[in-house]
């Protein structure tokens, strides 16, 4: 779990990652979008950790 | 037969047997909808024109000696992400609010309409169906209709206030993470959340659709039956779809749970949640006599992969938005997805290869029991507004944890169904029964016992 300090770190991170992928985000909302990218970066984390195996794929619902 | 309390299976009846017309039946609900809407908030849109055609079309069909159809002239409504002809699909939003009027109706709305079902109007929910509160900035809250202080739940709020307030016996909704149980509970409803594939999504708005799924809010178990088994069924429309023969629920509601294997969940699922909704669980497996307990493996890593998921597909879905007009979202909403457009790449497949083991480590669970009990939410509906709770482990944010019961199991497209724990003096519990893949008859099963038994039930306040 990120602290208060980290999450602070990471909304001014926002801009120059924003700037990558072609998304501002206004400087109001910053911190609150940290607060919520804190948690999913912490939920990837837990998920990551998790050896899975090569044999497991994701289920496509593509078809051709 | 009172209207406000009567249910789909009792109006289909007095209208197949003329003992009146389903135009005064729409009459009577565009009126109930007009005097006691204002204080629950339900309705975005009302359809009286349209439901006084539709009905008038069902009269004339009895009148003939046709038949209308099981759900004749029954007064149903559809949360806003559903396409109505004529009406523009809000899906929660004033964004959307720009586009033309939708050509056609839902899959959905036009299967109900098909068998006899007469559509009122559209339904409150949370933007773009990201949240479990249905407190929505730019339509207003709904408010529980069994305490207006209280939240209704979300997503589909407009859906299960509506049904649970009496202004119709059948609505539909959608459930991504718990959209359609979440507020089921709250409301004090019967709801079902279908497998994965079951009912056609085709005209809905989607949110992820790794888990969108589209179902049912009632008052009785014979009317969530009656409406999935007309909801149920192919379409190619909808690229999930799964093409497997319809199993009609309401022959089999009366057949009672013996012979099902049932359990209470353990683990996790007895955690994180006021105590009164465990002892709902545990009155619900002491009336069934059960006394199994299984554990769910990683439940966490499921949660926590249903959450990248639907952060990083609905952030795709609106990200031109995202880009272009952020501060025209909700900002209960906004901020979500703008946190979903930064989720790695490598994180999201990371949880979609999750789901499939975790989907093997569920069909192991399932190859053992017919029906696992747990509750649907945490507590009973918070207050509008509350924002933090602290669930014996310190405070938490209370609006992502509504779902901490439901998500582990539409994540890998199970259906489950909620049933209504009245309380005296009290607001409703939820408790949830999940089945395997395709297995919703077993859920009905159950239901219906727990309602004859009266242990569930839902009464127009």
């Amino acid at each position: 779990m990120m602290d208060e300090g980290e999450v602070r770190a990471l909304a001014g991170r926002l801009e120059a990652m924003g700037a990558l992928i072609g998304l501002a985000v206004d400087p109001a909302y910053r911190e609150n979008v940290a607060w919520y990218l804190a948690e999913l970066l912490d939920a990837a984390d837990l998920l990551t950790g998790l050896p899975l195996g090569e044999a497991i794929e994701p289920s496509p619902i593509f078809r051709p | 037969m009172t209207l406000d309390a009567a249910g789909a299976v009792e109006i289909a009846g007095a209208v197949r047997a003329r003992r009146i017309t389903a135009e005064k039946i729409a009459v009577a609900t565009v009126a109930r909808i007009a005097e006691r809407d204002p204080a629950v908030n339900c309705f975005t849109a009302v359809t009286a024109e349209r439901a006084l055609a539709d009905a008038r079309r069902i009269d004339a069909i009895v009148a003939s000696g046709g038949d209308p159809g099981p759900l004749a002239g029954v007064p149903f409504a559809v949360k806003n992400l559903f396409d109505v002809q004529g009406l523009t699909t809000l899906a929660g939003s004033t964004i959307n609010r720009e586009r033309p009027a939708a050509a056609r109706d839902a899959a959905a709305v036009r299967a109900l309409a098909r068998a006899g079902a007469v559509l009122v109007g559209a339904l409150n929910m949370d933007e773009y169906a990201f949240g479990f509160t249905t407190e929505n900035t730019h339509y207003g809250a709904t408010r529980n209709p069994r305490d207006h202080e209280h939240m209704a739940g979300g997503s589909s709020g407009g859906s299960a206030a509506a049904v649970a307030a009496g202004l119709v016996p059948l609505a539909l909704g959608s459930d991504t993470n718990g959209s359609i149980r979440v507020p089921a509970a709250f409301c004090g409803v019967f709801a079902l959340k279908p497998t994965y594939g079951r009912v056609s999504r085709a005209g809905a708005a989607l949110f992820a659709a790794s888990f969108d799924h589209v179902g049912p809010f009632a008052r009785s178990t014979r009317d969530l039956a009656l409406a999935f088994d007309a909801l149920q069924g192919h379409d190619a429309d909808d690229p999930v779809s799964i093409d497997q023969p319809p199993a009609p629920c309401l022959p089999q509601l009366d057949a009672g749970p013996n012979g099902l294997r049932l359990a209470v969940a353990g683990g996790d699922f007895r955690e994180a949640g006021d105590p009164a909704v465990f002892a709902a669980v545990d009155r619900v497996a002491a009336a069934l006599g059960v006394s199994r307990r299984v554990t769910i493996p990683e439940t966490a890593c499921a949660r926590a992969a249903a959450m990248l998921i639907t952060a990083s597909e609905g952030a795709n879905l609106h990200l031109d938005d995202l880009r272009t007009r952020a501060a025209d979202f909700d900002p209960n909403t906004r901020d979500m997805f703008l946190a979903g457009a930064f989720v790695p790449a490598a994180a999201y497949v990371q949880a979609q290869r999750f789901r499939t083991w975790y989907r093997d480590r569920l069909r192991e669970v399932f190859r053992e029991v017919d029906v696992l009990i747990t509750p649907t939410t945490p507590c009973a509906a918070p207050r509008i507004g509350e924002g933090r709770r602290d669930f014996g482990a310190g405070e938490i944010w209370l609006r992502p944890h509504l779902g901490v019961y439901t998500r582990p199991f539409s994540f890998v497209g199970l259906p489950a169904l909620t049933v209504p724990i009245p309380r005296p003096g009290d607001l409703p519990l939820g408790v949830q029964l999940v089945a395997a893949p395709f297995a919703e008859t077993s859920l009905f099963r159950v239901a219906r016992r727990l309602e004859a038994d009266g242990l569930v039930a839902a009464p127009v306040p």
